[in-house]
């Protein structure tokens, strides 16, 4: 069977440098193009310019908040598959990561994680996306 | 101390945390199959998710 990441194209959007490559490394071993932003307003810059398959946001980031970023990126193209992820924040325990998904992410991960979790949670989105005839 | 301070330090920690594993797996990605610092490597990412366990455990009720 294909692997559904295979050949998609990914943006990256994540204010840590480190965890940025890590992101980017892991779709790039499932042969996934992948662009990286390192704030909601460059990462908005490339997802009007190169209209990825999956957007994976850090929902806490300088420059333009993670939540902005993943509501306008769904206003403007809703069928996109975006991937919330998160270490926490300002907020109660988990409320952000709520928040993403109150405001259109169609997943959500907690940091840390596995590159293999990553990768794991963006397959399940396009195999539920396929099955429902989108993407 | 404040739950938004507790909860910008699980932020914090969480993020440093996510850091060590995505080294770890950095140096899983250099080294052969089966070699020590591989098994080394694989351990650390399990202590750290033991740690991030510890620090949800910990904070969140406080948050």
């Amino acid at each position: 069977m294909a692997d559904p990441l295979a050949g998609r194209t990914v943006l990256v959007i994540e204010d840590d440098p480190l965890l940025l490559e890590a992101m980017a490394r892991a779709f790039l071993k499932s042969n996934a193009k992948v662009l990286v932003a390192t704030n909601g307003a460059e990462g908005l810059e490339r997802f009007n310019g190169a209209s990825p398959d999956l957007v994976v946001t850090d929902i806490i980031m300088p420059e333009r908040e993670g939540i902005e970023t993943l509501m306008s990126i769904k206003a403007a193209r809703p069928a996109v598959q975006v991937l919330a992820v998160s270490g926490g924040g300002h907020t109660p325990a988990g409320k952000f990561l709520e928040l993403a998904s109150a405001v259109g992410a169609d997943a959500v991960l907690a940091k840390p994680f596995r590159a293999q979790e990553l990768t794991d949670a963006a397959r399940a989105l396009f195999m539920k996306a396929d099955a429902d005839g989108g993407v | 101390m404040a739950a938004s301070e507790l909860a910008g330090i699980r932020h914090e920690l969480n993020n440093r945390l996510a850091r060590i594993i995505a080294l770890a797996e950095a140096v899983m990605d250099l080294v052969p199959s089966g070699d020590r610092a591989g098994a080394a490597a694989d351990a650390l990412i399990m202590q750290t998710e033991e740690t991030a366990e510890f620090v949800r455990r910990a904070l969140d009720p406080c948050s």
